[in-house]
């Protein structure tokens, strides 16, 4: 970590859950938006559910704790490795004569979001926004009691 | 007017040093004058105690002189780190000057008894 | 005993790059849904840090030093949204309240050598 970041960098673990948390909630929102999605604009099927991967944010260069032999790497926060489709739970199909994209059997193809799920997901993922704004408050009050020290 | 306050701050500076070197000169030739007669007294030199401590004053106020530019750079880690530093400059500044009126203090009564 | 001069101007140059990058950020965040703006930040500490380590034998200069100036640089590497805007409420909050510690951090420093410096001027008394 450069110059100035150490004296910051338990806030800045805060600062990366909450854009990743960000992340998430937005996704999560994107998903619920298109639970009744049947048809893409390309003409291709339902729509599929995102998914969000989070991975360790490791510091950037070995400083003196990162290289001490036997020891992890240092991580300093968290990161969304990717956000990709769901594959494995399957698209649901109902029985709907009268939609637009029902086939000849009269059955539609719907998105494989279960919307009660994603909003249990929305909910997580709001209490881990929330986390991590009080560690980030933690920090904030624990360096002015400390500069305090020197009154 | 940043720039006048920083040079009237060298002035005053420099107005304290010379200040003290004064003192420190004038201590010394009146210890170095009283010596002969106190051979046989305990040997209390005023004249070096009285540098060395105002040097761990200066020394103490440098310790905080670089601390901005240490948090700047990145060499203070932790904000109790600067608030140690900063107490213990100062604790050290109040202390050394204590040491050094009492110092005065002293010297003065014993002038003052009789030469 | 520096009483005045290049630590009280590096002091108060450390604060006034504080002040400039607080307004900067609080522009950043009134932009945040203007399409096509990029954030701004204000580099200060790592170009001093730099010129810290270019010096000769690791140090510098105090002229130098001095002479080193806060910059508003745009960042173009944070990645923008589909309206071009690279603003993030979250990266914001985080700078401001950084940076105001690092105000606060500065200022304790500047109250705590004054008080020393009236303290030695009154000679203890």
């Amino acid at each position: 970590m450069s110059s100035i970041e150490k004296l910051f960098s338990g806030m800045r673990a805060s600062a990366s859950g909450l854009s990743a948390e960000r992340v998430r909630i937005d996704v999560i929102a994107r998903n619920i938006a298109n639970a009744s999605v049947t048809k893409m604009a390309d003409g291709s099927g339902p729509y599929r559910r995102q998914v969000v991967h989070f991975a360790p944010m490791l510091a950037k260069q070995a400083d003196g704790l990162a290289t001490q032999s036997g020891s992890a790497p240092l991580s300093v926060g968290v990161r969304v490795s990717g956000v990709s489709d769901d594959v494995s739970s399957p698209f649901e199909r109902i029985r709907d004569p009268g939609h637009p994209d029902a086939d000849a059997d009269g059955m539609v193809t719907m998105p494989n979001v279960n919307t009660t799920r994603e909003m249990a997901d929305m909910i997580t993922a709001m209490r881990a926004y929330e986390a991590n704004i009080g560690a980030q408050d933690t920090f904030v009050r624990m360096a002015e009691r400390a500069l305090r020290l020197a009154q | 007017m940043v720039d006048r306050i920083g040079s009237q701050t060298s002035l005053a500076q420099a107005a304290i040093e010379a200040a003290l070197k004064r003192q420190s000169a004038a201590l010394e030739r009146l210890s170095q004058a009283a010596s002969p007669a106190s051979e046989s007294a305990p040997a209390v030199d005023f004249s070096s105690a009285l540098k060395s401590g105002i040097s761990e004053i200066d020394a103490q106020v440098k310790r905080a002189d670089t601390l901005a530019l240490d948090v700047a750079t990145g060499k203070v880690t932790d904000f109790h780190e600067v608030a140690a530093a900063l107490k213990q400059s100062d604790l050290s500044l109040r202390f050394a000057l204590e040491v050094r009126n009492k110092f005065i203090d002293a010297y003065r009564e014993v002038m003052r008894m009789g030469v | 005993m520096d009483l005045g001069g290049v630590q009280h101007d590096l002091l108060m140059k450390l604060l006034s790059a504080s002040s400039l990058r607080a307004r900067v950020i609080a522009n950043n965040i009134s932009n945040q849904n203007v399409p096509g703006f990029k954030r701004q930040v204000v580099r200060f500490e790592e170009l001093l840090g730099a010129e810290l380590s270019s010096g000769a034998d690791g140090t510098s200069g105090s002229d130098k030093l001095l002479a080193v100036e806060p910059r508003i640089d745009t960042d173009r590497l944070t990645t923008a949204g589909q309206d071009g805007n690279n603003v993030s409420m979250e990266l914001e909050r985080n700078a401001m309240v950084e940076n105001r510690l690092l105000y606060d951090t500065y200022a304790q420093i500047l109250q705590t050598r004054t008080d020393m410096m009236r303290l030695a001027i009154q000679e203890g008394r």
